[in-house]
């Protein structure tokens, strides 16, 4: 069970990393910002990424 | 679009699953045979059949379209992140890349003292244990865009093409280029995670170029993980004394 929890939501970088990327769509969705959320939430999911490969 | 783009991601991501699969398989059948270690892989291919088929259903009663396409799209999410970062780090040359070879070379000495049932066993839990990404991701996929049998015939094909290839080559297949499938994969399913969940925030209309947003999406992220690799290996060669 562990590992499939583990596989499921991965380690705790990546939660935060898709969590905060998911705050900020959110955050510009509810604001009536659906066109910035387009542009902003892929550029923040990528910066994720860049930190996340930095280890 | 979709359910060709869905084959794609579901062939090729379950392509590197299934070479590492048949690795661990090879390491068993040299030590009790093709016949005992091919029926552990079918044994666990089978049970992966119908964890796909169980979950993909009770998917589709309980859930209603927006909760899916956001539960789906988190998922997604956390897949193709992990695996475009990981992508990335390896293509900087901050971590190394996977070896067959090694990967073969462990399991032959993790296998010389084991009994014929517990080595039976490895080849049971190494396919299952690969086929788990692959069932999550065909669920994943196919059960939110209604394209269960897209998903499965990708995974399906690249079971047919690992299979083939392997039992020709009978050795670890090291020539597939892994890292530069999981970069494809990775940001292919990112771009699938982002683009349900911001459409179960903000409606239908979330994305500019409606579902061609898919292809700037993953377009996107390859792209800009090829960047973010480079200026990660540019640093550490700066880094370096």
């Amino acid at each position: 069970m562990t590992a499939l929890f583990r596989l499921l939501a991965g380690d705790g970088r990546t939660l935060l990393v898709v969590a905060l990327a998911l705050a900020l769509a959110g955050a510009l969705v509810a604001c009536g910002r659906g066109s910035a959320a387009a542009f902003l939430f892929p550029l923040a999911l990528l910066a994720g990424v860049a930190w996340l490969a930095r280890g | 679009m979709t359910g060709a783009s869905i084959f794609l991601a579901t062939f090729l991501a379950a392509g590197v699953e299934w070479v590492e699969a048949f690795t661990i398989v090879l390491a068993v059948a040299l030590s009790i045979g093709w016949r005992a270690a091919g029926g552990a892989a079918l044994a666990a291919l089978a049970l992966l059949a119908a964890m796909t088929a169980a979950l993909g259903g009770l998917l589709s009663l309980w859930l209603d379209t927006a909760w899916l396409e956001a539960a789906i799209g988190v998922l997604l999410l956390l897949f193709g992140v992990r695996w475009l970062a990981k992508a990335v780090a390896r293509h900087a040359g901050l971590k190394a890349h996977h070896d067959e070879d090694v990967e073969l070379a462990r399991a032959e000495r993790a296998l010389a003292a084991r009994e014929r049932s517990a080595a039976w066993l490895v080849a049971f839990q190494g396919v299952l244990i690969e086929g788990l990404e692959v069932w999550l991701l065909v669920v994943a996929l196919g059960a939110h865009a209604e394209r269960t049998l897209a998903a499965a015939a990708g995974a399906l094909a690249a079971l047919v093409v690992v299979a083939a290839a392997g039992a020709v080559a009978q050795a670890p297949l090291r020539r597939v280029p892994e890292n530069a499938i999981k970069f494809a994969v990775g940001a292919m399913i990112t771009a699938f995670g982002s683009f349900w969940t911001l459409e179960a925030m903000g409606g239908a209309g979330a994305w500019p170029w409606g579902e061609w947003s898919l292809v700037v999406l993953a377009a996107f992220y390859l792209l800009g993980g090829l960047l973010v690799a480079a200026e990660l290996r540019r640093r550490a060669a700066m880094a370096r004394p």
